[in-house]
């Protein structure tokens, strides 16, 4: 008896077999196939400014309260990163090439609950070049130039790029359409200088800075008695053709002492006291033997501002000092939209409301003090 | 009826007094020069304001550079 069996690899098995190998190497195709994300305790995506996924770009995870760098993921095929470590309040920090035609974007301040799916979007980089030199017309080199992405109004201003200047005292660097142009002064001999609020073309932008010589600002913040107040935040401005210029802040030792760099002419500090327990105070520099400069204290003031309907609106507060000629720092108000501030006998307030969706600031111009309680509302307030 | 006539120094008292109180007024209408200086000045201090919070921002974005910049040095000695 002869049996005939059949071949081992037939032509139909070997289709099958080649359908089933096809469709698991497709599997691990970008776009085709089942997509497995990158799995991790935080998470998210990178695009650009046209919703398309940024491939192969460091993306890094800060620790919210040291600001120390945890961990560098980098972002597949699909724009999508993960992290894994974790920390219950974090910032997050995405950052392309400088030739990738975007710039790097900040996603601060979140939580872990919100770090599950984090979207982070890159604005387009426009090219900027810096030319930096001192008072004599000679380039600085290694002078740092940093671009701010001041798309965002108020408080979230971020530091995207920071390069130095070459030895032709030049610099170019990607920008973000809306931004601040800075030329830290760090060497201990020159000022800073500062382009605010530029709007950058999509064709670049110039910008020249000529940096004077600074000098040493040697002072003491006291309060009532002569006590020496420490954590004051003392600030440098000075007025050029450019207009106003910051040339840094510090904030006073437990001695109540500082030391600022400012221009020799024209410099104004400005002492405020974060907590709010002493007025703020603006005056005009004077070198030579240390400076003392004397906050007062205020009268309390509780404010509390709402919406005019009833409902409390948080919101970052400022109170103008006449006597002072200064602002106070903008302090946020508790969740119910009350702080307690210091005021002089005569002030104004200004709220800015946290909300994004919220009215436009609320101001109490020229108010008396005449009760320590204040209730701060549209209506109120009688608007901007 | 007799009408009491006013004596004349309250009246010039009570027009010396609305004279002043319109004044002011005006004057406070005519000059909101502190309001803008101060709104000025507001402007000044929410914008150092944000540059001193971004601070921070260029910390970690010096020590980001300087991790990576390892990495591309660990990356170059494995080679």
């Amino acid at each position: 008896m002869s049996s005939r069996r059949s071949p081992f690899l037939t032509p139909a098995k070997a289709s099958l077999v080649m359908v089933a190998l096809g469709t698991i190497a497709l599997m691990g195709v970008p776009g085709v196939g089942a997509y497995l994300p990158p799995a991790g305790t935080l998470a998210g995506i990178v695009l650009d400014r046209r919703g398309e996924a940024v491939e192969d770009i460091p993306v890094a995870l800060f620790d919210a309260a040291s600001l120390s760098l945890l961990e560098v993921a980098h972002t597949d095929a699909h724009g999508r990163f993960a992290f894994q470590q974790a920390s219950s309040r974090f910032h997050l920090f995405a950052h392309p090439a400088p030739a990738s035609g975007r710039v790097g974007a900040w996603r601060l301040s979140l939580s872990r609950e919100e770090g599950r799916e984090v979207e982070i979007s890159l604005p387009s980089a426009h090219p900027v070049h810096v030319a930096v030199t001192d008072e004599m017309g000679m380039p600085i080199e290694g002078a740092e130039v940093r671009a701010y992405d001041a798309r965002a109004t108020g408080e979230e201003s971020t530091v995207v790029v920071r390069v130095l200047t070459d030895e032709e005292g030049e610099a170019l660097l990607p920008a973000p359409p809306a931004a601040h142009i800075g030329v830290v002064g760090h060497d201990g001999h020159h000022l800073s200088g500062w382009r605010f609020d530029q709007e950058i073309p999509p064709g670049g932008a110039d910008f020249a800075f000529s940096l004077p010589r600074g000098t040493l600002f040697h002072g003491r913040v006291v309060g009532p008695g002569d006590q020496p107040l420490s954590g004051i935040l003392v600030s440098a401005w000075d007025e050029r053709a450019e207009g106003w210029q910051w040339n840094g802040y510090q904030l006073t030792d437990p001695d109540g002492r500082f030391d600022l760099f400012g221009a020799e002419e024209s410099t104004v500090l400005r002492a405020v006291d974060l907590t709010q327990s002493y007025l703020p105070l603006a005056l005009a520099a004077e070198n030579g033997p240390r400076m003392s400069v004397e906050l007062a204290r205020g009268a309390p003031l509780r404010i509390h501002c709402t919406d005019g309907e009833e409902g409390d609106l948080p919101s970052r507060v400022w109170v103008w000092s006449p006597e002072g000629q200064a602002w106070s720092w903008g302090t946020r108000t508790d969740d119910k939209g009350t702080l307690q501030a210091s005021v002089s006998s005569r002030h104004a307030v200004v709220a800015r409301p946290l909300r994004g969706d919220a009215a436009a600031p609320v101001a109490a111009w020229d108010r008396f003090y005449d009760a320590p309680d204040l209730e701060l509302s549209p209506a109120a307030g009688g608007g901007d | 009826m007799n009408a009491r006539p006013l004596s004349r120094v309250p009246l010039l008292l009570l027009a010396g007094l609305f004279a002043s109180a319109a004044g002011a007024a005006a004057g406070r209408l005519a000059s909101p020069a502190p309001q803008r200086e101060a709104a000025d000045e507001l402007l000044r201090a929410q914008l150092e304001q944000e540059l001193i919070l971004a601070e921070s921002t260029a910390t970690m974005y010096g020590e980001l550079e300087s991790a990576l910049r390892t990495m591309r040095e660990a990356a170059g000695g494995a080679r």
